[in-house]
């Protein structure tokens, strides 16, 4: 036997169909037929009929061979056939789609804008998720095995001792990095440019798995403290963008916070550290020479300087590892003496990698989750909106349905046909949506924030749609198709023919009254959850812009220093500051001027224990938690915050004088209620044995200090020249309109200190804005997904109640006719269209009272019940109800009876 | 008496069927018996090659096949030429010419 035979043998003995049945028994025939004709010749020539037959069926030989080949090809053609068939019907309704479409142009334009609208939405917040969440950063190999190693509630950082125990002693580790974010002014010249950078321990490359893209990474010696010559490792958008991409640079020396430092190597295309939004721009090894402030907190076994990520094996149980962790830290920490190793802060937390930092994955997370559900939302309005459209079209189609069907169209037939049409429909709006999304996504991904609240810190967003992002929004389009198509679809085909065929688009009958009804009631509902939803977020916003943060930050002017950067300490700063200020408050336009570690609102520096005047420490603690900050001379007049009660910072208050501190009133009236507060002391800030105490010399105004919507909080404001820092910000109060002396400062800076770059220039109200960003972000995404949800709730609304009453103004026209004021019947008509949209809107208040739960976190100062919002959203949508009942009915009301009766 | 395993015959043997029933519809036996006749018996179609040549024109869309009776009653499949089968025939017959002469003029050149 060939090869032939052995392909066309039957491989496995399959049931077979009926339709396989049927090929086979016709097979069958035709060789019988051809048997029988030949055994009838080959008799007719004289054989014997017992050798005739014999003969006859000899032909055939195998005959079972040639019938399965010819059954074979049989299917083969029958599935061939079937195919073109598809093909061609596929081909034939799309031309009546196209064509019934472009014969309603208004209502594919309106249903496409609806439909387009809400793909866009959906596409722009998928995009969102997928570039924070989903989108694996490159450079970075196998990152499931990857796992972030904390300690604490709340991704607190560790020590490097911890690190380097963990590091030698962690079994189930199969390597462990450290790493730490930090301001790098790269100067070639004398404009140095600040970039974000890490500081990382010499194996951060090679636990992630990133290759160098020129030169190498750190040896077994620069990675390892003691800190060994200053080397950078560039990276390689920093390279690009500053270095003209010269692969000459690995080698040479550049000048890093000031110092000469050697260039080893560049990162591989693309790869900006492992943090998602944060591109790291160059790498130091820990503990580099450089300076930096860390230096010396990198020797605590206690301190929190690194965050660790780690290489496991994979499927590795990140519970144990913890626990194995919790046990190596303890071990650890109990060769010092002086710290209670079984603190809570000191248990290790492992968390799978993922890009986002750990402490805004939450927030973030929820935020989207919540956008996605009110985006949902208004795909779902759109749907409901054009689902409504294709019923009352096919109201007007019956007939030409009936017609099709009477000539013999298959239900499914047409069924298929018209869902052909809505998927067209969907496959245009999802195309427009995308190219929207696109715009959209973009202009997000150029966001910068107006003031950086970090050195340096460039937002690095990749939001624009990849090819998830697509296959996502082309699902989301069929799908959407396919719902709003499906029920119309189905709906206009199971009419009884006759009465069909009678009424030319007469009007529907009973059962498609309650479908409509159905829809009404969903469409309310959804646009109130998506409308109060949204309401929340703008009442939010309103809240926060009104709210009084204490301060004021009009004509203040900020601008941001960070000594670290030139090689100073702590210790040795404050001259600088001083001579700043001095200088600063003769420049023309310059009201007054100030100093602060912080600028307001940008959270809390906590320190701990401090102890006051009269009043013992709580129970079982050494002292209370003290939230401050270190300002220069004439902090409160600059920020406009009264002084209540003695006096404020001022230049007497110097370095080497008595230590003096001022505090908020809430302060004051807790721990001295009824006394005057001025002359009493606190003790904070111990250095080893050393208590040290300061006399409270004024009390000011209570401020908000980390948020708008907290509740008053004690706070204290240290001079800055007893508890100077590195980094500090100048604030100017200006003469109302002048402008900000930028280059006048920039200059006296520089002749102070050659290398002291201006790291920040802006408006106190830009500044004090970005730690607003969430909320506004919030309310403007909410408030134009909710204008977009009323405009579309609003139309869907008003023309699905206006098409269901119009339905029924025969009913109206023979009410009248027989003698009904008409004044009666509109209210009766009016009292049976209300009720969906009453339902319905029941259904969706209680909907949305459970929901807004989930928004509390995102609107600060407004209760997720706040009437105004549920008031107002309930009136805008019950007044269009209202309107879409009384207009028809009115308008049917109005219309001569007998005309409305012939039309039947 | 040939028969029909021969690989230059057999390529031939669809354009033999298409020939055979560019006059009509005809049942596979007839269609056998016809091109043994027109031979004179020297060429002989196996059935078994005949019935999967008929089966992949007819899928190939180059035949088309109705059921009806043949002469002893029986319920039988006609063929007849489609559109294309027609014109596969005619670039068959002039194919078929062309590459005769070719090979009949070099069998009977003289020496050159």
């Amino acid at each position: 036997m060939g090869r032939r035979d052995r392909r066309f043998a039957p491989r496995v003995p399959l049931p077979k169909s009926a339709a396989r049945r049927r090929i086979e028994q016709d097979v069958d025939d035709e060789i019988m037929g051809h048997i029988e004709l030949k055994a009838r010749d080959l008799e007719r020539e004289g054989v014997p009929a017992d050798r005739a037959w014999a003969e006859a069926w000899d032909a055939f030989g195998r005959s079972t061979r040639v019938e399965a080949e010819c059954a074979t090809l049989q299917s083969q053609m029958a599935r061939r056939r079937r195919t073109m068939m598809w093909w061609e019907e596929m081909k034939s309704d799309l031309a009546w789609g196209v064509r019934s479409l472009t014969r309603a142009p208004g209502f594919a334009a309106f249903a496409t804008c609806t439909l387009a609208l809400g793909i866009a939405a959906n596409t722009s917040i998928f995009s969102v998720a997928n570039g924070l969440f989903l989108r694996a950063l490159p450079g970075i190999s196998n990152p499931e095995t990857l796992v972030e190693i904390s300690r604490g509630p709340g991704f607190i950082s560790v020590s490097y001792p911890i690190f380097e125990h963990f590091r030698d002693n962690a079994a189930s580790l199969e390597d462990v990095a450290a790493f730490d974010v930090i301001g790098l002014a790269v100067g070639v010249d004398e404009s140095p440019e600040v970039v974000m950078g890490l500081q990382v321990s010499g194996n951060y490359f090679d636990v992630l798995g990133t290759r160098p893209g020129v030169g190498r990474f750190f040896s077994q010696e620069e990675g390892t403290l003691p800190p060994s010559e200053p080397v950078v490792v560039l990276g390689h958008e920093l390279w690009t963008r500053r270095f003209d991409s010269d692969p000459g640079v690995v080698g040479s020396t550049i000048r890093l916070n000031g110092q000469l430092t050697t260039v080893v190597g560049v990162t591989e295309e693309g790869f900006g550290g492992h943090v998602a939004v944060l591109q790291s721009a160059a790498f130091i090894p820990l503990g580099s020479p450089i300076p930096s402030a860390h230096q010396d907190a990198l020797r605590s076994v206690t301190s929190g300087v690194l965050e660790l990520i780690g290489r496991v094996p994979p499927r590795t149980d990140t519970r144990a590892l913890a626990n194995q962790l919790s046990q190596l830290a303890r071990q650890r920490l109990s060769e010092e003496s002086t710290i209670d190793a079984n603190a809570p802060q000191y248990v290790a937390q492992v968390h799978r990698y993922a890009p986002l930092p750990g402490s805004v994955r939450g927030p973030a997370g929820a935020f989207v989750l919540i956008l996605s559900v009110l985006v949902g939302l208004l795909l779902l309005i759109s749907c409901v909106n054009v689902a409504n459209l294709l019923l009352s079209r096919s109201a007007t189609r019956r007939h030409e349905i009936a017609i099709r069907m009477s000539l013999g169209a298959g239900r499914r037939r047409l069924v298929r046909q018209l869902i052909t049409e809505s998927l067209l429909l969907a496959l245009i709006a999802g195309g427009l949506g995308v190219l929207l999304a696109y715009w959209a996504t973009s202009v997000l991904s150029a966001f910068q924030l107006p003031v950086a609240p970090i050195p340096g810190l460039r937002l690095d967003l990749h939001l624009t749609p990849n090819a998830l992002v697509l296959g996502y929004s082309v699902a989301l389009a069929t799908t959407t198709g396919i719902i709003f198509g499906l029920v119309p679809a189905l709906r206009a085909t199971q009419g009884d023919l006759v009465t069909d065929l009678k009424n030319a688009g007469g009007p529907n009958t009973s059962s498609g009254g309650r479908l409509q009804g159905l829809l009404v009631g969903a469409q309310v509902a959804g646009t109130i959850v998506l409308l109060s939803g949204s309401g929340l977020f703008l009442r939010a916003l309103v809240s926060a812009e009104t709210l009084d943060p204490g301060f004021d930050t009009g004509d203040v002017f900020v601008a941001g220093f960070d000594l670290e950067l030139t090689g100073r300490t702590n210790e040795n700063s404050w001259p600088f500051y001083e001579e700043v200020l001095n200088r600063a408050g003769g420049l023309p336009g310059v009201r007054s001027v100030s100093a602060a570690g912080k600028l307001p609102l940008a959270g809390l520096s906590q320190t701990g224990p401090v102890n006051f005047d009269g009043t013992e420490p709580p129970e079982g603690r050494d002292g209370f938690v003290l939230a401050n900050q270190s300002v220069g001379p004439g902090y409160f007049r600059t920020l406009g915050l009264s002084i209540l009660e003695g006096r404020g910072i001022e230049d007497l208050d110097r370095a080497d004088a008595p230590r003096v501190v001022v505090v908020n009133q809430h302060l004051a009236d807790r721990f001295w209620p009824n006394e005057r507060a001025v002359g009493k002391h606190l003790t904070a800030f111990a250095s080893g044995s050393d208590v040290l105490e300061w006399e409270v010399v004024g009390v000011v105004e209570t401020a908000k200090y980390s948020r708008l919507n907290e509740d008053p909080r004690i706070f204290a404001y240290f001079p800055a020249s007893q508890r100077p820092r590195t980094d500090m910000i100048v604030h100017m109060k200006m003469a109302a309109g002048a402008d900000p002396p930028i280059r006048a400062l920039r200059a006296m800076a520089a002749s102070l200190e050659p290398t002291a770059a201006v790291l920040s220039v802006g408006s106190l109200d830009a500044a004090v804005g970005i730690f607003m960003l969430p909320q506004r972000l919030g309310a403007w995404v909410g408030g134009l997904v909710g204008a977009f949800g009323l405009l579309l709730g609003g139309v869907g609304v008003y023309g699905i109640t206006a098409f269901w009453v119009s339905q029924r103004t025969k009913e109206v026209g023979v009410r009248i006719a027989l003698g009904a004021g008409s004044r009666k019947v509109v209210m009766a008509v009016m009292k049976r269209g209300m009720r969906a949209p009453m339902i319905g809107a029941g259904i969706g208040l209680a909907l949305s009272m459970v929901a807004s739960r989930f928004l509390e976190a995102f609107i600060f100062g407004v209760s997720p019940l706040d009437p105004v919002t549920f008031v107002g959203v309930i009136s805008v949508l019950g007044a269009t109800a209202v309107a879409a009942n009384l207009v028809p009915a009115l308008r049917a009301a109005r219309v001569d009876p007998a005309r409305t009766l012939r039309t039947d | 008496m040939t028969q029909v395993r021969d690989p230059l015959i057999r390529g031939t043997l669809n354009a033999l069927i298409l020939k055979s029933i560019s006059w009509g519809p005809l049942h596979g036996y007839a269609i056998a018996r016809w091109i043994q006749m027109r031979t004179d018996d020297a060429l002989k179609v196996e059935e078994g090659v005949l019935y999967p040549a008929l089966h992949r024109l007819e899928r190939d869309g180059l035949l088309q096949a109705h059921w009806g009776q043949n002469d002893t009653g029986r319920r039988a499949k006609f063929y007849s030429l489609t559109a294309l089968g027609t014109e596969h025939l005619e670039s068959e017959v002039a194919r078929w010419h062309r590459s005769s002469e070719a090979v009949t003029s070099v069998l009977e050149s003289t020496e050159a």
